[in-house]
């Protein structure tokens, strides 16, 4: 009797999961449209757009986060007097130079102003061989801007300029990979 | 993929989860079971976390020599995973091979693992509803496996099979079916499975 039943049960949901399957895949078209609705209006809470910064790079190129709409990208702070920092930065080369299209850019904002000076700066960026943007916060007012208390602290942005997530710690390339698949 | 603020770090919740789901797997197995939880468990999950963790210096070597540092932030990610998998399975089976009285255990374990760990895992996602749904197959599946398991007339691999076809229609009503756990998962199955059904028929399990 019990056998039956049981047989029964694992039959159903077999079939309730094929079932559910096909169906999943005719509502999300309409799931997304939805979400893409709500758009908000600046701040630093996931789906609010992520305020706008004007800075310098490495390189003296001016860097201005609107300027990537349509692009994901991944806004990081941090410094090299930060273990976590530096451990990440390799990983996040790796993730720039495997990224050849271009469909997501690094901004590794600097935080200057409390960094150790700028020759500092540029060893460790001639060191690890980094080739993206950091721009570099002299004042500390995007640190400020984007609430950054502790580094590394990442803010990943979707294709509208939205905040999709904020991670806190170092990432490695996976974590990059991820995080900027899994958003529009 | 949501994160756990943890002191300064934020830990991806399904490092968190798996934790919790191992702690609780531990206790509830007891309860289902009617007896102590071996030590396997805790070995197989401190094996498959060390493997896990440290295979960050396999496969990143060169960050690792640059940065040693970097093994404290850092992970195997997917290869690590596998790895520690592949370790796992040889650890049960010398284990199981030395002491086949064991065997009735992994053999429930997985699926109270995986159920708790989904269950715990759509807490801290906030998926209020999917949570109640692996929560109530939770307690099913416990008192199904206390109360039936040692019945002539219901074959264990049938039980566990229709449990996990519920869990696989949980799962698949909220995400994608195809994945590397549910990969793993049933892996697992198939091999406590087979090595419960082997004991159970040579008589090594009462």
């Amino acid at each position: 009797m019990i056998k039956k039943a049981l047989f029964a049960i694992l039959l159903l949901a077999a079939i309730a999961i094929i079932a559910t399957n096909f169906i999943a895949k005719e509502n999300e078209s309409t799931q997304s449209k939805v979400e893409s609705n709500q758009s908000d209006t600046t701040g630093l809470t996931l789906g609010a757009e992520a305020p706008d910064f004007t800075l310098t790079d490495q390189n003296g190129e001016t860097v201005r986060l609107s300027d990537y709409r349509g692009k994901k990208v991944i806004l990081n702070f941090w410094a090299t007097w930060c273990p976590p920092c530096r451990a990440e930065m390799p990983h996040m080369q790796q993730f720039h130079e495997n990224n050849p299209d271009g469909d997501v850019e690094i901004l590794a904002i600097n935080l200057t102003a409390q960094d150790k000076g700028d020759e500092a700066i540029r060893s460790f960026i001639d060191e690890v061989g980094l080739t993206f943007q950091i721009p570099m916060d002299e004042s500390g007012e995007v640190a400020q801007a984007y609430q950054v208390r502790t580094v590394p602290t990442t803010y990943i942005l979707n294709t509208k300029g939205e905040i999709a997530q904020k991670i806190v710690g170092p990432m490695d390339e996976q974590i990059m990979i991820d995080q900027t698949e899994s958003i529009d | 993929m949501s994160y756990v603020p943890i002191f300064h770090l934020t830990i991806p919740s399904i490092w968190v989860s798996v934790l919790i789901a191992a702690a609780l797997t531990s206790f509830l197995l007891r309860f289902a079971l009617k007896e102590k939880t071996g030590d396997w468990l805790w070995n197989a999950v401190s094996l498959y976390i060390l493997i896990w963790k440290l295979s960050y210096i396999l496969f990143n070597f060169e960050n690792f020599l640059e940065m040693p540092l970097s093994i404290l932030y850092f992970n195997g990610g997917l290869y690590g995973h596998l790895l520690g998998i592949v370790l796992v399975i040889v650890y049960l089976t010398v284990t199981l091979i030395k002491q086949p009285k064991l065997a009735n255990q992994p053999v429930f374990a997985w699926l109270l693992f995986f159920v708790s760990y989904q269950a715990v895992l759509q807490i801290f996602e906030n998926n209020v509803l999917e949570a109640i749904f692996h929560s109530l197959l939770l307690i099913v599946s416990i008192l199904a496996i206390r109360y039936l398991v040692k019945r002539a007339d219901v074959p264990t691999d049938l039980l566990l099979a229709a449990l996990f076809t519920l869990e696989l229609l949980i799962v698949s009503v909220f995400a994608p079916l195809i994945s590397w756990q549910i990969a793993t998962l049933v892996t697992l199955a198939v091999i406590t499975t087979f090595f419960y059904n082997r004991f159970t028929q040579k008589g090594q399990i009462v």
